[in-house]
């Protein structure tokens, strides 16, 4: 019993996540667009797309310009040693994944 | 000149010269695993035979570089590691090695060519070998810096120990490091001429300098990084570094100067970053043939000081670096105006394109985007929209009607540094040449402004 109650609390967080997902990919592909001065269209950004090397093509220089955005938006501080860093900046979904959870602001 | 390598004549056996967040390595550790590289290398047969050393931590770097000259190797240090580069410098070096961390070993596992750098601790469990390798004064093994050449070879310039010795006291005199520990923190890598004189020469020859070992990247990275080591701090970074730690708003501890380099750096941004840090903040002038040749307080002084035993020329218009420790003049590609100490840096020459740190010859690039198959005929360009604080970077016009920018991107990425690959590839039918085949900043802008205003800009 108590593991079919997790098992539905999970699934109701899973949803709300799920429904904020879109409007929040959106804000961060904006951010991204804008920070450094991409000449594409937010919504262009697919979800899943590698952000760096092949992909959208993104360098070292874009993480650091990227990783001050962030922080000034929103409060989250990068740093090397963290243990996320392989998967923050896979794709558009995971780095508004991890924004989402981590923000302060 | 005699050398003066703090292993040779280290006073201070227990000063640290290199730290990291587990540990610190003092000069006789140091001296102690450099020594038994040099044996490794005899002991694979590899002694007298010029290595690459890929690897960017510095402890690992150090040991490797030291132990290369130890054992009669020239070191040769690349701009980048791209395949592209170390197929030219492995046809030019005959014998060459590679030496790496187990990264590096991992990924080419059946290249004999490459090897370990073993960890400085195994390194010192054997006992420490005594003569010949006591007397450096007779190092004669040299290392070449390269840099990009205007055909997309890479092109050396060779340089011996003892010079980088006396860059390093110019840099030791510039930076006030006196009789107190001074400890250096570098976001730049120890194979570029900057990274090479500062956080790796200036430790070697100065038994009181020590530097950490890693390069730290994100403004969290470089506040803790200072955090680790105690007093008179010094900071190596570029002016895009500095200006990303500036707006970041972290709070570093106090700070004895920071060092830029490799990008010019605006007044204001040094003036920020005085007030800010209230530190002095020293830019660097030099080059890859000459490593530092001049400085500025940029906070309050426009013209560069010339480094004391150097001499600016100018011949037939052209500016030219001479001095005794240098071979032949050295041609200077920047614009120049000289003053009575020194000179006012008034632009960048033609061909030259620095972002981040790197630097690169544009027609050495122009030349390897034109042996991508697809493309009939490009030129690099760089953009010039953006704010002063912003990065520069390059965009491509290619002439192209089968290539895709992906399969472009993915030529380039095996021959150039992915810092210099175009931001945007823009797909002409035609480039703006004139009669004679050249190509004019003008005819060049008139097309980027036509582009922008038809709107037809492809990416």
């Amino acid at each position: 019993m108590r593991h079919i109650c997790q098992y539905f609390i999970l699934l109701v967080i899973r949803t709300l996540k799920l429904l904020h997902t879109p409007d929040f990919q959106k804000e961060i592909a904006e951010l991204i667009v804008e920070s450094l001065n991409l000449e594409i269209e937010a919504n262009t950004i697919a979800p899943d797309t590698p952000l760096f090397y092949e992909g959208l093509g993104l360098d070292s220089i874009d993480a650091l310009e990227l990783s001050l955005a962030i922080s000034q938006r929103y409060g989250m501080t990068l740093s090397s040693d963290d243990p996320d860093n392989e998967t923050i900046f896979a794709s558009l979904a995971s780095l508004a994944e991890t924004i989402h959870q981590r923000k302060t602001t | 000149m005699t050398c003066k390598l703090r292993l040779q004549t280290a006073t201070h056996p227990d000063n640290i010269m290199v730290l990291s967040v587990q540990d610190h390595v003092t000069n006789d550790v140091f001296a102690h695993g450099a020594k038994n590289m040099a044996v490794r290398l005899q002991a694979l047969g590899l002694n007298n035979k010029p290595k690459v050393i890929l690897v960017q931590n510095r402890t690992d770097f150090m040991v490797a570089l030291y132990g290369s000259l130890l054992a009669g190797c020239d070191v040769l240090l690349p701009n980048d590691d791209t395949p592209h580069t170390l197929q030219h410098l492995a046809q030019d070096y005959s014998g060459l090695s590679y030496l790496c961390n187990s990264d590096g070993i991992k990924a080419h596992k059946n290249n004999t060519d490459f090897v370990l750098i073993p960890n400085l601790q195994d390194l010192i469990c054997k006992p420490s070998p005594i003569s010949p390798f006591v007397n450096f004064a007779d190092l004669t093994a040299t290392i070449t810096v390269f840099t990009s050449g205007s055909t997309g070879k890479p092109v050396g310039h060779k340089k011996s120990v003892s010079s980088f010795i006396l860059g390093a006291d110019h840099w030791a005199q510039r930076l006030n490091i006196g009789n107190k520990p001074a400890h250096i923190v570098a976001t730049v890598p120890p194979q570029h001429m900057y990274g090479l004189e500062s956080s790796i020469m200036l430790p070697l020859a100065h038994e009181n300098i020590s530097v950490l070992d890693t390069c730290p990247f994100y403004p969290a990275d470089i506040r803790q990084a200072l955090d680790l080591v105690s007093e008179n701090r010094l900071l190596i970074t570029t002016p895009f570094h500095l200006s990303i730690l500036l707006k970041s708003g972290e709070d570093l501890p106090p700070l004895k100067a920071i060092v830029c380099a490799t990008a010019p750096l605006t007044q204001d941004l040094a003036v920020q970053a005085e007030n800010r840090w209230n530190a002095p903040v020293v830019e660097i002038f030099g080059s890859s043939e000459t490593g530092m040749l001049a400085t500025r307080r940029t906070a309050h002084k426009k013209a560069f000081s010339l480094r004391s035993d150097l001499t600016l020329e100018n011949k037939q218009k052209q500016n030219f670096i001479t001095g005794e420790t240098l071979d032949q003049p050295v041609l200077i590609a920047d614009v120049l105006t000289p003053t009575h100490d020194g000179f006012v840096f008034e632009g960048r020459g033609d061909d030259l394109i620095s972002i981040a740190g790197k630097r690169m010859s544009l027609s050495g690039l122009n030349a390897i985007l034109n042996m991508a198959d697809d493309v009939k005929d490009g030129i690099f360009h760089m953009q010039d929209n953006l704010t002063t604080d912003q990065c520069e970077r390059l965009v491509a016009l290619v002439v192209a009607p089968v290539g895709s920018a992906q399969s472009i991107k993915d030529f380039l990425r095996t021959k150039i540094d992915g810092i210099f690959l175009p931001r945007k590839i823009i797909f002409l039918s035609e480039l703006p040449r004139n009669s004679s085949g050249k190509i004019t900043k003008r005819s060049l802008d008139d097309t980027l402004a036509q582009l922008k205003r038809s709107q037809t800009v492809l990416s």
